[in-house]
């Protein structure tokens, strides 16, 4: 252990007095800030928000909840679609010729279904397994709103009674309303986190952006998590491409491997000392994104995400990071000299790239098993989250995948630190 | 005579040529047989001579030495353990010095052998270090990255990282090679220091000089083989070593490769 402390030691005060590094390290995160927040601010040019006003229909809207959908900034007119006499097609009509901006539709009595629900839940003390309650007898009047089947739940297991329900339908091509969109969905979002997950918000497989064209903001959000692995890759190559093969290089391996220590601990710590620089590095893509996105995306600011979000982002960042960085490592070793290991490296940011382009391309509804495959899993966890519906079980499968790919680079590592063709052969 | 602290046993190394080095050989095999039976032993006390010419395989033996590559056949022992099964002892109670193995230009002397002391799971012994850092002068660059210093101070802090651990076993491939007079002398003297502490030493080298003044015995390879083994004194008798190695060597080389 002390070893292997040794070692770690040494390569970060390397690493962290090395300008060059040191730059590189910043770079990519400055990079995406800066790009995508010229392309936020193109996009933000085309409209001024605060300018216009938008209609708003809402249906059986709870009164508390009323200032949620009048946002500050914004000038916004809420419509009660009922007192209008409006049918739903009339007003999903309406948003498609711009007139009306979004329509948040709330279940018949949501307010009263929430509240029996909650005092179910505390009956039945569990307070997550709520769905499971079949004699729950307030749940069936709230689904019998005949003229939309859509109500009829579908996010949630089958004999469960129907979870109240808010649908926001918007259209994504018109930048007031996907802005309006984006702020309704995380203040619903944040108030359904603090009751435990009690109701939905656009569950189910209904389609509710209207939009016929794809927007700068679509295009661009469908490319980020492409564009976020391809800066981690970027981030790890820096420094792992090279790190081996260097030392293989330069002679200093031969050294080490002279000494008294396990090929599995210096693998180990190779991996380690290499994941540091890599992980500031993607932390700080990671901020440069995140700080871009309220000029990229109408509405959306950094409270957009919650705790959740931000740490589940946090979390799938620093696995990719250090799953990147352990297969560069290895590809690192295997290579002879440091052009040949940039040169593999390279090719393998176009197959990450290819992987990254499939994630939005492949259909939305991936079975759990494509979460195994490495760069897709990461990338469509990113969407997942960032576009707030968050998957648990393809985010567990997607990180359990990660850590297995580690621990068998790791291995692989440390066989071939063992092998005296990969660290001696000319 | 006491026990013997390395035991080489027919020791066999071959190597996949690529094309480009068979290019280079001018051969048209795949393999080169780079060592071939060798057996030889060396004791504590005594300087082990591996003369030998260029491509002759005394690299690659003392490399099976110290554990970097292993042997296709035969077997190594260093203090009476497999070097092959035990290849940590091995290399605790071993220093190797060859020109292959480099330091980081990054650091400086101070660090390194601290750094290196740890690795041999040691706490940096200051005496020792002071000691072999004035033998060598490289007390007053102590503090001087490795990338400022001159390749012959880069050798000497070599030579004495690889001894922060005060192994009984010294294996030197060439310690005299692209030094000056001044430096080599140096080198050779702390050499015969080591050798009166009991330290069993082992030298590769094509320069006969250094090999009559130093070794207490001499294997001579030629392609590989032990060509001849003995003392010094038996091997060379009122002839120079030189006169006696062409004569091994033109016996010995025209055997089939
Ligand atoms: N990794 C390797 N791959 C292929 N051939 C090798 C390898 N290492 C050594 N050889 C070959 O084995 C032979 C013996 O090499 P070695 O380095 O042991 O010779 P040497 O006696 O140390 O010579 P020199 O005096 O030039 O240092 C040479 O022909 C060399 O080309
Ligand atoms: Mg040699």
């Amino acid at each position: 252990m002390k070893k292997i402390a040794a070692i770690i030691k040494k390569d970060l005060k390397r690493y962290f007095n090395d300008p060059r590094i040191l730059v590189s390290l910043f770079l990519p995160g400055i990079i995406i800030f800066v790009i995508y927040s010229i392309i936020g601010g193109i996009i933000g040019d085309m409209t001024d928000l605060s300018d216009e006003e938008y209609t708003v229909y809402t249906l059986n809207l709870p009164e508390p909840l009323a200032s949620l959908f009048t946002p500050e900034g914004m000038n916004v007119h809420l419509v009660d679609a009922a007192e209008r006499g409006l049918g739903d097609e009339a007003v999903l009509e309406e948003i498609h010729e711009g007139k009306v901006s979004v329509y948040v539709k709330f279940d018949e009595n949501f307010k009263e279904n929430l509240n029996l629900w909650l005092l179910g839940q505390l009956a039945q003390n569990s307070p997550t397994d709520g769905a499971q309650t079949p004699t729950d007898p307030s749940q069936t009047p709230a689904d019998n709103t005949p003229q939309d089947p859509a109500d009829e739940p579908s996010g949630q297991p089958t004999p469960a009674p129907a979870v109240p329900q808010v649908k926001i339908y918007y259209d994504s091509s018109d930048v007031g309303s996907l802005a309006l969109y984006n702020v309704y969905a995380s203040a619903l979002d944040a108030l359904e986190d603090g009751l435990s997950n009690l109701f939905d918000v656009n569950g189910g497989n209904e389609t509710f952006d209207l939009a016929e064209v794809e927007t700068a903001a679509d295009i661009m959000s469908a490319f980020m998590p492409m564009i976020m692995i391809v800066f981690l890759w970027s981030g790890a190559m820096m420094i792992s491409a090279e790190s081996i093969a260097g030392e293989k290089e330069r002679g200093t391996m031969a050294t080490l491997l002279a000494t008294p220590i396990q090929r599995s601990h210096i693998a180990l710590a190779k991996a380690v000392s290499l994941s540091v620089p890599a992980l500031i590095s993607s932390m700080c893509s990671f901020a440069g994104l995140m700080l871009s996105l309220p000029g990229l995306m109408p509405g959306v600011t950094l409270a957009h995400y919650g705790f959740g979000e931000y740490a589940a982002l946090f979390l799938l960042n620093a696995v990719t990071t250090v799953m990147f960085t352990v297969i560069l490592t290895v590809v690192s070793t295997l290579s002879r000299s440091v052009k040949e290991a940039s040169g593999y490296s390279s090719a393998l940011m176009v197959g990450i790239m290819v992987v990254g382009m499939a994630n939005s391309i492949a259909p939305e509804t991936a079975s759990p098993a494509a979460f195994l495959i490495p760069v897709f899993g990461a990338g469509r966890c990113y969407s997942q989250i960032m576009s707030l519906s968050f998957n648990p079980l393809s985010f567990a499968i997607t990180i359990a995948a990660s850590l297995f790919y580690i621990a068998v680079g790791v291995f692989a590592l440390s066989r071939l630190f063992s092998n005296e063709r990969v660290m001696f052969g000319k | 005579m006491n026990q013997a602290a390395v035991v080489c046993k027919d020791l066999e190394k071959s190597f996949r040529l690529s094309k480009k080095q068979q290019k280079i050989e001018k051969t048209p095999d795949r393999v080169k047989r780079a060592v071939r039976g060798l057996s030889f032993e060396a004791y504590p006390g005594e300087i082990f001579g591996l003369l030998g010419s260029n491509g002759a395989g005394k690299t690659t033996t003392l490399r099976m030495i110290a554990t970097l590559i292993k042997p296709d056949g035969g077997s190594v022992e260093i203090l009476g353990k497999d070097a092959v099964a035990f290849p940590d002892f091995a290399r605790s109670n071993l220093g190797f010095l060859t020109s292959e193995l480099k330091l980081e230009d990054y650091f400086t002397p101070n660090y390194l052998y601290r750094y290196f002391s740890e690795l041999h799971g040691l706490d940096e012994n200051a005496d020792r270090k002071r000691m072999l850092f004035e033998k060598f002068g490289i007390d007053k660059f102590a503090e001087v990255r490795v990338a400022d210093l001159s390749t012959g101070m880069k050798q000497k802090l070599s030579l004495v990282i690889s001894l922060v651990h005060d192994p009984a076993v010294i294996v030197f491939d060439e310690p005299t090679n692209g030094l000056d007079v001044i430096t080599a002398k140096a080198v050779t003297d702390y050499l015969g220091e080591l050798k009166n502490e009991g330290k069993a030493i082992i030298i590769s080298t094509h320069i006969f000089s250094l090999a009559e003044k130093l070794c207490d015995r001499i294997g001579i390879i030629v392609d590989g083989r032990m060509a001849a083994l003995s003392d010094k004194q038996t091997l060379v008798g009122d002839r120079s070593l030189e006169d006696v190695f062409f004569d091994i060597y033109s016996m010995a080389a025209p055997a089939e490769t």
